[in-house]
């Protein structure tokens, strides 16, 4: 049995949909990334749980208990909040010791337990300094290790890496993985940033205008998104309007059955779409679209193209090792799979 | 620098020197002359007189006391009501709550004498003219406008996250309040503390309106005093009631929030 | 999405000081009004009105003249303060400005009728140094009444502008002296109309803070005209008439509306009270 589970949620502000029925499980030790823009309901969902949102609709059960309408302290479900939120008035002790003494744990208890998850994180050091004095990855630490002493049911992590610089952020996404997988902690994540979530999560929600598109493993969600938002959401993509005849899409040396009228997009992974010579033949089955290279910037260890296809008044973006010229006709091949048409 | 900025920076210093600090050294000078007169610029006649007198003579120093007593209890009450109120406008959706934070301007943005004068004849006609409460009453709602926006200010400035962490790890509400929001609130309460302090320290009206001729404060001492051209005494006074002013000017100097202040000196 | 809590426990914590607040506050100025428009019988009259204006018209002018030359006087000499802050670094004026801040005024009114009396401590220090006989006096006089209100409402009124003032990104400034505005344009042409509200909020106040003062005319302005404070003082004191002093309460109310109004909405809408 899933230990959180949500079922049929529902919030709106005004006219404005937040939650419109959403209902996701998340079982012991799994670690479900909520992804989507700002604005697509995600925190909300978040902070329902937490019980700083108050639903409409829906209900919230941990361990098979329901628990919508509890008040946030008896929830038993730790948050981590996007800005650390530590109190600027308590040292990092006090700080993570907090919620230790609310449960009214004997000192020598709090004491062991607070050095414990200090150790964990790799922080003891830090255990009677001021939030003030500490650096942003130190403060995430404290906020992390004061979430996780209390030994929650269900650990909420709001956006955890975004005020990180982006080069520490690589290295603790895997920690935080690999914390969670130890403490077997159910976890959700909310986060903006798609590669972020595809890299760490066990199941990934894609949310859009209070709605969960897409409810799946990383792999499904990037491999088969189920509509246009997912495939443009995921992954590094060009966005190609085509023309529609008949109900059909033709380009390059595909044909595609659609169901829209006038126009249909084709989505593109552009980081698995390649730059070939005009003529050459690639070894493996895909999409092939002749083209003319239009514009080149040099990127270091590669180039970027912009391509000009026929089908299309969009132009392609893809990288390549090789150098063409500006007019050269190519083609562009993008293998099976990495191309979504709606 | 050539010499005649430094002569201009010079006749600046010394211009803004006998502006502010003139009026104020002639209180200092007065409170210790013995005899003084025109046209000598200093007097004839140094000495400790009218200090000894202020603190020998009971009366001067009961109307000090009185002052202080009310400062004192004003402060308390004043944030008393100040507090929940000012968590009431900062965490919680209040219905009106425009309409009622213009009530609680009001006073400053009116002038208070018609309202002092009508208080004093109520609190007359019902026991409290020419009682220390019925001052303190006047000043305890005179002051709520700088308790209640410093404070709620305050409240309003402490991100919301912090409380709902607590929250989050197991705090009541009232628990989180007491451990989080009230200690980091401190300095606000203490700002305003002070401010309601001087304020009601300062205080003439009301103190006159409604005290007169029964207990006097100090400033309806220092009026009196003033006003039978009993100059050192009431130099005396008004350098005892300044001391502290210029004090916390100085310690507070981070909290001056200026909209917060209108109506400071009464 | 924040959202502060839905709860009647928010008006709750709202009532103990909004019951001192109409006990005190709305209750008497109720009675003020209600007062200044009944006979002792307590039939409706406008007699107290009649009667105000009849005594002390040329009173209600002098006080309004007063006031306008105060806050004329005030906005001057603020926006130079605050304009010379905002260029220049300058301590001693930083912290000198501000001094009077919290002096209560009745000491400002007892320190400026010894000031500037005509045998004061002013006077005799200026006799002394230019070596003349005599000067005239000005307590007493309405110049050093409206001396006394610049000195107490400069400080406070420096404040909001200078705040104001600070709050300007540089660039607004650089742009201008990039394209070869002088210092007094700058400040005519971009910082007043930039700091405009929190401008006029500072003389809003200044008005209001002046037109209410009781304790300054009583000290240092002349005995005849008065401001109607000071008439409002007398009438209570030497005549028990409340319905002429409240009519004149009222009066005072009616010249300042305009002006709380705007205040009041400036503080509520534009400060939000009290921006999160």
């Amino acid at each position: 049995m899933a230990i959180l589970e949500t079922r049929n949620l529902k919030k709106y502000y005004g006219r404005v949909r937040a939650l419109d029925d959403v209902s996701i499980d998340v079982d012991a030790g799994e670690l479900l990334a909520v992804i989507g823009p700002s604005g697509s309901g995600k925190t909300t969902f978040l902070r329902s749980i937490a019980g700083f949102v108050k639903l409409d609709a829906g209900h919230v059960y941990i361990e098979g208990k329901d628990i919508t309408e509890l008040p946030p302290e008896k929830r038993d479900v730790s948050m981590f909040f996007q800005n650390y939120a530590l109190w600027p008035h308590m040292t990092v002790f006090d700080n993570v010791a907090y919620g230790l003494k609310l449960r009214k744990m004997p000192k020598e208890e709090i004491e062991k337990r607070v050095h414990d998850v200090l150790k964990l994180l790799d922080i003891e050091e830090l255990v009677d300094r001021k939030p003030s004095q500490l650096s942003g990855g130190q403060q995430q630490r404290v906020a992390l290790a004061r979430a996780i002493v209390v030994k929650p049911k269900v650990l909420l992590l709001d956006e955890p890496l975004s005020n990180l610089d982006a080069k520490i952020r690589l290295r603790i996404r895997f920690e935080i993985k690999a914390l969670q997988q130890k403490l077997n902690l159910p976890t959700v994540y909310v986060t903006h940033d798609q590669e972020e979530a595809l890299s760490i999560a066990d199941k990934v929600a894609v949310m859009h205008e209070g709605k969960v598109l897409q409810l799946g493993t990383p792999e499904e969600v990037y491999k088969s998104p189920v509509n246009f938002f997912v495939a443009d959401f995921i992954g590094t993509n060009c966005v190609l309007t085509l023309k529609v005849l008949d109900g059909r899409v033709k380009i390059g040396n595909k044909i595609f059955e659609v169901s829209s009228k006038e126009t249909a997009r084709m989505v593109v992974r552009s980081d698995e779409a390649e730059v070939l010579e005009a003529r050459a033949e690639p070894g493996k089955d895909g999409l092939r679209i002749p083209g003319e290279i239009k514009g080149k910037l040099y990127m270091g260890s590669k180039y970027r193209y912009e391509i000009r296809i026929e089908e299309s008044e969009d132009a392609l973006f893809v990288n390549s090792g090789e150098s063409f010229k500006i007019g050269e006709k190519i083609t562009v091949f993008v293998p099976d799979g990495s191309y979504f048409v709606y | 620098m050539n010499v005649a900025r430094i002569t201009l920076r010079i006749a600046a210093v010394v211009l803004i020197l006998f502006i502010i600090i003139g009026p104020l050294v002639g209180i200092v000078l007065w409170s210790f002359a013995h005899r003084w007169y025109w046209p000598n610029p200093i007097p004839q006649e140094f000495g400790l007189r009218y200090w000894q007198m202020v603190f020998r003579q009971g009366r001067i120093l009961d109307s000090l006391l009185l002052s202080l007593t009310i400062a004192v209890i004003v402060v308390g009450l004043s944030l008393l009501f100040a507090i929940p109120a000012a968590y009431g406008f900062a965490r919680y959706r209040i219905p009106m709550e425009r309409v009622l934070l213009v009530l609680f301007l009001m006073p400053q943005a009116f002038p208070q004498l018609p309202v002092f004068i009508n208080l004093a004849s109520i609190f007359n006609r019902i026991g409290l003219g020419g009682n220390m409460w019925g001052i303190i009453f006047a000043h305890t709602m005179a002051s709520l406008v700088y308790s209640v926006w410093i404070v709620t200010a305050t409240f309003r400035s402490i991100p919301m996250e912090l409380e709902q962490v607590a929250r989050n790890l197991g705090a009541s509400r009232l628990k989180t309040f007491f451990t989080i929001t009230l200690p980091l609130a401190v300095p606000g309460i203490i700002a305003s503390a002070i401010f309601v302090f001087l304020w009601s320290l300062g205080e003439f009206t009301a103190a006159f309106f409604i005290g007169a001729p029964f207990i006097q404060t100090a400033t309806v001492l220092m009026y009196t005093a003033s006003m039978g051209y009993n100059m050192q005494i009431a130099s005396v006074i008004a350098i005892l009631l300044i001391i502290p002013s210029i004090l916390f000017m100085i310690i507070i100097e981070r909290y001056l929030k200026a909209e917060y202040l209108a109506g400071m000196g009464g | 999405m924040d959202e502060k809590e839905k709860s009647p426990v928010g008006f709750l914590l709202l009532i103990p000081a909004l019951m001192v607040l109409l006990l005190l506050y709305m209750y008497p100025l109720i009675r003020a009004i209600a007062l200044s428009f009944t006979d002792e019988m307590g039939n409706f009259t406008l007699a107290n009105y009649n009667k105000s204006f009849d005594l002390y018209a040329r009173d209600i002018l002098y006080t309004l003249g007063i006031t306008l030359v105060t806050v004329g006087v005030t906005f001057v000499i603020s926006i130079l303060i605050a304009s010379y802050l905002r260029f220049k670094q300058w301590k001693f004026l930083d912290y000198m400005y501000r001094l009077p801040l919290f002096i209560p005024f009745l000491i400002v009114g007892h320190a400026m009728r010894i000031f500037l009396a005509q045998h004061g401590t002013m006077n005799s220090l200026l006799t002394r140094i230019f070596r003349i006989e005599e000067l005239p006096g000005y307590s007493g006089l309405w110049v050093g009444l409206v001396a006394t209100f610049v000195w107490v409402m400069v400080p406070f009124s420096t404040l909001i502008i200078l705040g104001a003032f600070k709050a300007l990104d540089d660039s607004y400034i650089e742009a201008a002296q990039n394209l070869g505005s002088s210092k007094w344009r700058i400040i005519k042409d971009i910082l007043i109309p930039l700091a405009r509200p929190s401008i006029m909020v500072a003389m809003v106040l200044t008005f209001v803070r002046t037109i209410s003062s009781i304790t300054i005319p009583l000290m240092v302005g002349p005995n005849n005209p008065n401001m109607i404070t000071v008439d409002m003082m007398f009438r209570v004191n030497y005549f028990s008439d409340w319905r002429v002093a409240n009519a004149l309460g009222v009066i005072s109310y009616l010249i300042v509306m305009v002006l709380a109004i705007y205040y009041l909405r400036f503080m509520v809408t534009e400060r939000g009270g009290l921006k999160r």
